[in-house]
């Protein structure tokens, strides 16, 4: 179980990694952290020709948070360095949350925040959760750079609105209003597995929750809609039956077809209803 | 000693990183292979055309081996048994994906595989057989030609008035059961390393097995030309096996033919995809299970047919059909049972060939047995450990000959349960499920699992089973070398059992030296004496006896050297701590063994020089010794979900005289874990074009740290009047009962919601399902498939 | 492709205090590396795809899965194996895996102790629970687990407390 041969390039900094890009072309792969890669590449499951590691460049390897709140995480920052990061306000406390539940310590180790989203597996932990904080994903190219909301970032099944020549910089997250409530639900059959269910919901005072759900289909999905018209106050068995109904009828179009897809549809909306649950449930 | 949770001494080096592992081993010049394996599951072979750029002795094929290796033909002396040769290398035709079809061999494991990645093999696409029963089907294409059916065996038997029992009976239950595809799956992969030293004029082995000597014996007979004398196995460390790591596999043999045409070592080490593919699978049984009793609860008759997926080809020397006929022969466990009918089949798919797995067809005889005597309880309105304690055997039973011929030479079976009941808190549980509300989503249950483990048994007892290598005993050679240090050589083979403190803790006990003074070598075919292995639960019985004879053997020859040099009698002899005392003076084992060596013109007239001692140990009963087992859970099911969370879990273990409590300790809890595996997560399923759907360990999911909980322990000792010590043996017990325990909580569980669980792994998906069904139907749904 | 016609990286480690200029194909994984150019060889392979934590070792004082990092990566770095880790806790949790029988044929310990020190590091007094938790990226075949919580949590309690100090650093 040993990699089909590839060269090897070490970019020191953005535009280094950029400029690599511009020049490798499709045959490139952008390697952060390395911990879906690696697996794929010793599978021979990804034959790049080309890996462009941007693991230690400097400018992506930091994450600032500015007087309003809003945090800036740098692409290469490690989902364990966000778990242990001093990050303030009630956005910073549901990444650290979502860090915490990814894989397993060595793994959040290497892997990065950019890195997963880039990857785009369906099952993956940040793009639900940077959905539901509405956050912006930063990349740029050779050509310059842009920002792309994170509910368009995603297109589908490990695919992306970045090009091949483009990298993820950095992403935005937007500070949450004090007295946010929160929640993330996970359904793994094993502890650091693959999530078979995933639901982010966020409750800013006043406002309408958004809830959005990962591995179910091949992007993360807003279901904010779907309970928008439900009164989620007082909870309780009625509100959570309601909850589970509209998000178990917008589901039905969504959960791809095959074996066990009523228990599919099932789990992902008591999991939605869990967090539900647990963000209203004082 | 003997008794004593002693530290054990193989520890120090590992936990420095310093074990020696088949993978850490350089020998100059070596090359390393790798294998081209079929990637469909059944066709034939039109054409292989070899990667280009490689040299002659860099490629092999069935081609270039035939003439050298001869296929692997597995064999039981029984009559229905029918043969199936595995081949080295496809020839013609594959049988199941990950077949060996030719091997790579290059400078690094990286560019062998590259260069396996080019060859080309071009192949005619046959229908392929994933399931048991569908291959029983007369339409069913034939995997191996010149048969009539897809069957490796198939026995059936009726002990007692079978018919005349189910008449009496009150109440009968039949229940059917599918117990999902495993393997052992060892942390370290298989590995061999092979090369011919010209000096020695031998064929030397590293392999990472537990029978250094059998597979001497195995593959001199697959090797064309050479004699056993002219092949040396040796064995490293070996990261695991649990059976694993028994059988002559045919990557091994290959290596062995390359290196006999090779100046050079050539080294193969698994991988995991490989492993999950080509080293053996284990389970995989489709039961039907009815239990006839009368309105008191005492069980009438047992009529049972088990049915396992013994995959592509027999494997040496478990073969296909070793499942199955265990399944069926111990079948009726820890209970009386007088009447009793059973057929079992083993059946030929393309899937990867079956092997041994700790506990091998205990597994699943445990479950189909266990799960029916709750289906049988529910029906009479019985707790099941009433139902349990009614037909427990006794002690004053014993012995006991079982209806298929298994002589139980001893066991406390009800005390095991009272102990369990009390310990997992039944009178609690069934407190706390009464309380809870009617609309729970988490629902908690308890079940028990009670098993009787055959351990050390001997040549008779493999005759009775047909198999033509009979494990009848097992060896030890004791030196007191002239330092007066003692090393045991061994025919055994430890993965992790902890063999080097607990022999040692033997000859300690038998010699008085202390355990610093002792050594303990294994697995150097040239300097241990012929042993079977490490396999069957038999090492700490059989070799444990080996060296408990041999070094009395020794203690014979250093008390009458002392004897006449302390010009006493052998009464009047006080040995302590290596040192022989008689009236009036003493001698230190060093100068007796000084003597013995270097100086002997000073031994007594009458009294051969050295003091080097071989038993073979054959134990006088071959029946075997008998361990038993009680396992008690309680779970909490979330029924939204289907989670099963493990709240508790209680073992009572019986495996006679412990001479090591803290190692007994952690073999039942790597056996429980293997069990949970099995009962919650572990499947290796294939689509229906027989591929295999689990090449990952994401897909293959081991159990975690998170998914085994704490787990309690309490020991009995039941001796073996048999045995040395009254020991038992105990390696597979704990693996034996969780699928059945954790099966029957679950149940437990969820009865008010008509769920009753029928097969493993118990995943959420089949759980949920089957709530689901049942509150449909309002009647009973048994969970089914897979994950 | 031939792997031979691609230049090989080169790279500078320091390995367990040493350090060591190695030249390698670029798709050479740590755990190659420290295992093929240095023999440190308590760097297991069970799965070669980041689950069963058997390679597990320190880069620069982190633990990372050396059969998903690229040798290449590790450029510039430092690297400790199990070979090459000492002092007090160490010392403290080996000792506590003989007591509490936390491994049995040795093939997934070395990756224990790397992780199981990490984490005494970030969590000084872990519950069991917590060790569960933390330490579940490693997995075991033979211990079935409660040696190991055993002997971590021993080795816990036999070490000073460092959660207030790290608080204030």
């Amino acid at each position: 179980m040993k990699p089909a041969p590839f060269t090897y390039h070490a970019a020191h900094t953005a535009d280094e990694a950029l400029t690599l890009l511009d020049r490798l072309g499709e045959d490139a792969r952008v390697m952060a952290g390395g911990q879906s890669l690696g697996p794929m590449l010793n599978l021979r499951a990804a034959r790049p020709t080309h890996v462009v590691d941007i693991s230690r460049i400097p400018a992506l390897r930091q994450w600032r948070q500015s007087a309003d709140g809003t945090l800036h995480v740098g692409a290469a920052v490690s989902h364990a360095e966000i778990e242990d990061a001093p990050l303030a306000g009630r956005s910073g406390e549901l990444l650290r949350r979502v860090a915490s539940g990814i894989a397993y310590r060595s793994v959040r180790n290497r892997g990065t925040i950019g890195g997963s989203l880039a990857h785009a597996d369906p099952a993956a932990d940040w793009p639900p959760t940077l959905c539901a904080l509405g956050a912006q994903v930063h990349v740029a190219s050779s050509a310059g750079e842009r920002t792309i909301a994170m509910r368009d970032f995603v297109q589908g099944c490990f695919e992306t609105a970045i090009s091949s020549d483009e990298i993820v910089t950095s992403v935005e997250v937007p500070s949450l209003p004090g007295g946010t409530r929160w929640s993330a639900t996970k359904h793994t059959t094993h502890h650091g597995g693959f999530a078979a269910a995933i639901a982010i919901c966020v409750m800013p005072p006043g406002q309408p929750a958004v809830l959005w759900l990962g591995a179910v289909g091949e992007r993360p999905l807003d279901l904010s809609g779907a309970i928008g018209s439900l009164s989620l106050h007082p909870w309780g068995t009625e509100a959570r039956a309601a909850a589970y109904a509209a998000i178990g009828s917008a589901l039905e179009p969504v959960v791809e077809d095959g074996e066990h897809v009523r228990y599919r549809r099932h789990l992902h909306a008591v999991n939605a209803a869990d967090a539900i649950e647990k963000a209203v449930a004082p | 000693m003997v008794g004593k949770s002693l530290d054990r001494v193989e520890d120090a080096r590992l936990l420095a990183g310093k074990g020696r592992y088949i993978a850490d081993i350089r020998l100059p010049g070596m090359r390393e292979v790798a294998f081209v394996r079929s990637a469909i599951a059944h066709g034939a072979i039109t054409r292989i055309v070899p990667p280009n750029g490689l040299a002659p002795d860099e490629f092999w094929t069935a081609r270039a081996i035939a003439g050298h290796a001869l296929p692997m033909t597995a064999i039981l002396e029984r009559d229905s048994f029918r043969r199936a040769p595995y081949p080295i290398f496809a020839d013609g035709r594959v049988r199941f994906v990950g077949e060996m079809i030719a091997a790579v061999v290059a400078d690094t494991r990286a560019r062998a595989e590259d260069a396996a990645e080019r060859c080309a093999v071009e192949t005619e696409m046959l229908p392929a057989l994933v399931d048991a029963e569908a291959a029983l089907d007369p339409s069913a294409v034939r995997l191996h030609e010149a048969w009539p059916d897809n069957c490796y065996m198939q026995i059936e038997r009726t002990v007692g008035e079978v018919e005349a029992a189910i008449r009496a009976a009150d109440v009968s239950v039949t229940r059917h059961y599918r117990m999902g595809r495993v393997q052992p799956s060892p942390l370290e992969p298989r590995g061999c390393i092979a090369w011919f030293d010209r000096r020695a004029d031998q064929l030397i082995v590293h392999l990472s097995t537990q029978r250094p000597h059998l597979i001497r014996s195995l593959l001199a007979a697959q090797l064309v030309g050479l004699d056993e004398r002219r092949i040396r196995v040796i064995v490293p460390d070996v990261g695991g096996a649990f059976g694993g790591k028994t059988n002559l596999y045919p990557e091994e043999v290959a290596l062995a033919a390359i290196a006999l045409q090779v100046p050079y070592p050539v080294r193969w080490i698994e991988d995991r995809y490989e492993h999950l593919v080509a080293a053996c699978h284990a389970r995989e049984h489709v039961q039907s299970v009815a239990l006839h009793a009368d309105r008191s609860g005492r069980i009438l008759a047992l009529d049972a047919r088990i049915l396992v997926d013994g995959g592509a080809y027999s494997m040496i020397t478990s073969t296909s059909a070793i499942e199955a006929n265990m399944a069926v022969s111990v079948l009726p466990g820890p209970y009386r049972i007088g009447a009793y009918r059973f057929s079992a089949a083993s059946v030929c798919t393309n899937k990867t060939p079956m092997g041994p797995y700790r506990g091998v067809g205990r597994p699943g005889a445990c479950f189909a047995m266990e799960r029916t005597i709750d289906e049988l309880a529910d029906a009479l309105g019985m707790e099941a450990h009433e139902l349990r304690q009614i037909n427990l055997l006794r002690p004053d039973e014993f012995p006991y000959q079982t209806a298929t011929g298994l002589h139980y030479d001893s066991g406390n079976y009800s005390g095991m349960i009272d102990s369990a009941v009390a310990s997992i808190d039944h009178a609690g549980i069934r407190q706390e499920q009464a309380s809870s509300p009617e609309q729970a989503r988490r629902r908690i249950g308890v079940g028990y699992a009670a098993y009787v483990e055959q351990t050390a048994h001997g040549a008779k007892e493999f005759i009775a089973r047909g198999s033509p290598v009979l494990y009848g005993f097992e060896s030890a050679r004791v030196v007191l070398d002239p330092s007066g240090s003692l090393t045991i050589f061994a025919g055994v083979l430890p993965q992790g059992q902890g063999l080097e403190t607990t022999l040692a803790q033997i000859a300690s006990e038998v010699t008085t030296l202390p355990i610093e003074r002792i050594s303990i070598r294994f697995g150097d075919t040239e300097s241990c004496p012929y042993g079977m292995g490490s396999v069957a639960s038999r090492s700490m019985v059989m070799a444990g006896g080996a060296t408990y004879h041999a070094c009395q053997k020794l203690m014979d020859r250093i008390r009458a050297i002392a004897a006449a040099l302390l010009k006493c009698d052998d009464a009047d002899l006080v040995v302590r701590d290596g040192v022989a005392s008689g009236p009036g003076a003493s001698v230190p084992f060093e100068r007796i063994a000084h003597i013995a060596w270097q100086h002997v013109h000073l031994l007594p007239p009458g009294i051969e020089p050295g003091l080097e001692f071989l038993h073979n140990y054959r134990p006088e009963v071959e029946t075997g010794t008998f361990s038993s087992g009680l396992h008690a859970t309680k779970v909490a099911v979330d029924i939204e979900t289907g989670k099963v969370e493990l709240l508790d879990y209680v073992v009572v273990e019986d495996c006679g005289r412990v001479i090591n409590p803290k190692i007994v300790d952690g073999q039942v809890f790597g056996g429980v874990a293997q069990g949970i595996g099995q009962a919650l997560f572990e499947s290796l399923d294939y689509d229906e074009g027989g591929q295999p759907r689990r090449v990952t360990l994401a897909d293959y999911v081991l159990p975690g740290f998170a998914e085994v909980p704490d787990i309690r322990m309490e020991h009995m000792e039941t001796l073996s009047p048999f045995t040395v010590y009254g020991m038992k043996g105990t390696g597979e017990g704990g693996a034996i009962a969780p699928p059945a325990a954790i099966a029957n909580a679950v149940t437990d569980a969820l009865r008010p919601l008509g769920v009753s669980v029928a097969c493993t792994p118990i995943s959420p998906a089949s759980l949920w399902s089957a709530i689901e069904e049942a509150r449909a139907s309002g009647g009973t749904a048994y969970t089914r498939g897979a994950v | 492709m031939n792997g031979s016609d691609i230049p090989p990286v080169t790279m500078s480690l320091i390995v367990n205090g040493e350090l060591r200029r190695f030249e390698a194909e670029p798709r050479t994984s740590l755990a190659d590396l420290l295992r093929d150019e240095m023999m440190l060889t308590s760097v297991h392979l069970g799965c070669e795809h980041g689950v069963c934590g058997a390679c597990t070792v320190l880069m620069d004082d982190i633990p990372v899965r050396a059969c998903i990092t690229l040798a290449a990566v590790a450029d510039g770095r430092a690297i400790t194996t199990t070979e090459g880790l000492a002092g007090a806790a160490i010392d403290c949790l080996r000792e506590a895996f003989t007591a509490e029988h936390g491994l049995q044929c040795g093939f997934c310990t070395p990756g224990m102790i790397v992780a199981a020190a990490d984490l005494l590091k970030r969590k000084p007094r872990p519950t069991d629970a917590e060790i569960r938790q933390e330490m579940s990226g490693n997995l075991c075949r033979c211990t079935g687990y409660v040696g190991i919580v055993k002997a971590i949590a021993r080795a816990a309690s036999k070490l000073p407390d460092t959660t207030e100090t790290r608080r204030g650093e």
